[in-house]
């Protein structure tokens, strides 16, 4: 990410000196995960820049490294909507400083972890503390940036993107229905850190997926942030995009943040983060990559059977059974003029798979679905 | 021509009217933004139909138009607020249920008991009718109005645009829709005796409607569909009086006929603008290529 490039990480021990060091949360137990390894003994980080002299600055906001302590805790708890419990017995501690991924089936919870930890579900038993303070039900704690899932913004929103990062301060901008001229400056000057410099006066619809990820980020860090939250900041983008965000969650990480996201990517965590928490309703694991993602937690977590290749430093998650749509006749136990006549048909399509076709029989010979194609069920 | 103009302001009525008009048709036009981008386009429906069963049930108990109005609209943006919470039911069920059900209230009212209202001015506006308690509650309730657009704009945008966020972020959203829920109450029985109840919807979205069409930012929209609310007024106010019509259908006849023009000529030269930018380079012809090739 070049335009990353004068985002400079300066680390300070305290007495002035500079330098970098090993993570409190880099993993445990002697695992190497040298990605986001953050500094054990940071006292202060900044964004540096020409535009703001202000020491242990993010757009303006004093970003502090934390004292020792936990910036989530949750304890035994059960949480969800209304009656209905999406989570069970949680007990979680993630210290300050570090950076960790929830990874887990749709419907495991990943998503209601993150709005309970906003105050944004209903916790039925059991502690949760944020930031050193328990969360209450409706009330946000202090100190939380949250960026969400791309596909749930309306981007057709009249909004400028200097107009969408200025929202995330109107809780405390004051009570008139314009922003002053040193707002409007310190959300330019964190856009240009975050490599959106000339964006601000463009409509929310003309940025890549890439940079609206960071338009959120730069709205969730023109806050005091102590805590990032990011709900699946990696779908629907592009590798190149995804390689862009995670760098840029580096960055922010090394200036102190903590960093929470959940994500479907089994392998971008395990590349990247040293901290892995698997949940299906109840933590199936925690740990770190070479730690938690093994067959037996991952099929405990997405209740299929899943593959773990080891190489060199990586490990990399693939399918137990490959799933193999070719549908050449010779692996066709029904003529395929069958399946016009009587659909839906049971069709066998691998010595190892059953498939139902419903509907005209054209199943690519890639395997892809194509418009028209017929619907494939395993 | 200018006697169209001058004439209906001889009369004290219409000027009273007027006024009523210019301050409704920039409440329902500043609420439209919030109420399309909300995707709430049925709430001024909703509140307008439960003004039925408040105005029904308090007139025959002897109260105020407006007591029973106030009344039923702020229960129904109460009892919305609280169901829409509610998970799995949407704004639109919610709405649905609450004020079709105070409707109902209102007409079996109205069948059972004898009362002096007069229907037809309620169901579709009637600018004979606007007297100065009418002017006064416009004017309080666009006072009130501007105040809360004013002190809660950016808290308003925040939660309209991304409400899960901005409550992250420190904003009270429970608050603000409640007070928006209100706001909507108050500017919908202002609004009923110029627009009607069965009217009132279409004041609350086409303004916005047309805004959308032609403005980029969210001020713009909202400034344009505040002037496009005024206009309309103006417009079927005048319409309504020279064509001895109810004033709701020619205010929001007006609108619509503005929303159908904008929608044409944007689209015109969306198209032509596609047209202009695909039209592929100017091709010489082949008689001032040869000639250019003679005079070398």
């Amino acid at each position: 990410m070049s335009d990353l490039r004068h985002l400079t990480t300066q680390i300070r021990r305290p007495g002035g000196a500079v330098g970098s060091g090993e993570g409190r949360g880099s993993p445990a137990r002697g695992v190497r995960c040298e990605t986001f390894a953050a500094p054990r003994r940071l006292v202060r980080c900044q964004l540096l820049g020409p535009a703001s002299q202000r020491s242990t600055s993010i757009g303006g906001d004093h970003v502090t490294r934390h004292p020792a302590g936990a910036a989530v805790e949750l304890r035994d708890v059960t949480a969800g909507y209304g009656g209905e419990s999406v989570l069970r017995g949680l007990s979680v501690r993630l210290e300050r400083g570090e950076f960790a991924g929830i990874v887990g089936p749709s419907g495991s919870g990943k998503t209601t972890l993150l709005r309970l930890l906003t105050g944004r579900a209903d916790r039925h038993q059991g502690h949760l503390e944020v930031l050193g303070s328990p969360v209450r039900s409706g009330r946000a704690p202090h100190g939380v940036g949250y960026v969400p899932q791309l596909e749930g913004v309306d981007w057709d929103f009249p909004v400028t993107v200097e107009q969408v990062v200025l929202l995330g301060d109107s809780a405390s901008s004051p009570p008139v229905p314009w922003f002053s001229r040193a707002e409007k400056r310190q959300a330019r000057e964190l856009l240009d850190r975050l490599g959106l410099a000339g964006m601000h006066g463009k409509r929310i619809r003309e940025l890549s997926g890439g940079q609206r990820q960071r338009m959120f980020l730069a709205r969730a860090l023109l806050r005091k942030c102590e805590l990032l939250l990011l709900d699946e900041p990696t779908s629907g983008v592009d590798l190149a995009t995804r390689g862009d965000v995670l760098r840029l969650l580096g960055e922010l990480h090394h200036l102190g943040l903590t960093v929470l996201l959940t994500t479907h990517d089994l392998n971008f965590v395990a590349a990247h983060l040293p901290r892995i928490v698997c949940l299906n309703g109840v933590v199936t694991a925690d740990g770190s990559p070479r730690e938690v993602l093994t067959p037996g937690a991952l099929e405990r977590t997405y209740g299929a059977p899943m593959r773990v290749l080891h190489d060199e430093d990586r490990v990399v998650v693939v399918d137990a059974d490959p799933i193999r749509l070719h549908a050449g006749p010779d692996h066709l136990e029904a003529p395929v003029a069958d399946l016009h006549r009587d659909a839906p048909v049971d069709v066998r399509v691998d010595a190892s798979l059953d498939v139902r076709v419903d509907g005209v029989p054209d199943v690519s010979a890639d395997g892809d679905r194509h418009p028209g194609d017929p619907t494939v069920r395993r | 021509m200018i006697e169209l103009v001058t004439e209906p302001f001889q009369y004290a009525f219409f000027g009273r009217a007027m006024l009523a008009g210019v301050l409704i048709g920039a409440m329902c036009g500043a609420l439209s933004v919030f109420v399309v981008l909300r995707r709430m386009s049925y709430i001024g429906h909703g509140l307008a139909h439960s003004v039925l069963g408040g105005v029904a049930v308090g007139v025959a108990f002897g109260a105020d138009l407006y007591i029973g109005a106030i009344a039923a609209t702020v229960v129904s943006a109460l009892l919305i607020d609280r169901v829409t919470r509610r998970r799995g039911l949407h704004a639109d069920a919610a709405i649905g249920i609450v004020t079709t059900a105070m409707f109902a209230i209102g007409v079996a009212v109205l069948a059972i008991i004898p009362t002096r209202v007069n229907t037809e001015a309620l169901l579709f506006g009637n600018i004979l009718g606007v007297n100065r308690v009418d002017l006064w509650v416009a004017a309080g309730v666009g006072g009130a109005f501007t105040v809360v657009l004013f002190t809660l704009y950016k808290r308003l945008v925040f939660t309209t645009f991304d409400a899960e966020v901005a409550g992250v972020h420190g904003v009270r959203t429970g608050v603000i829709e409640l007070v928006f829920s209100l706001s909507t109450a108050a500017v919908v029985v202002a609004s009923v005796r110029v627009l009607g109840v069965l009217l009132i919807a279409a004041a609350v979205v086409i303004p916005a409607a047309i805004a959308r069409l032609l403005t980029r930012s969210f001020g713009a929209t909202l400034a344009m569909a505040t002037a496009i609310g005024v206009a309309t007024s103006v417009i079927g106010l005048f319409a309504s009086f020279h064509l001895n019509v109810p004033s709701g259908p020619t205010i929001v006849l007006s609108g619509a006929l503005l929303f159908a023009v904008v929608f044409v000529v944007t689209a015109v030269l969306t198209r032509r603008q596609l047209v202009r930018a695909r039209r592929p380079e100017a091709v010489v012809p082949a008689d001032d290529m040869l000639q250019s090739v003679r005079n070398n």
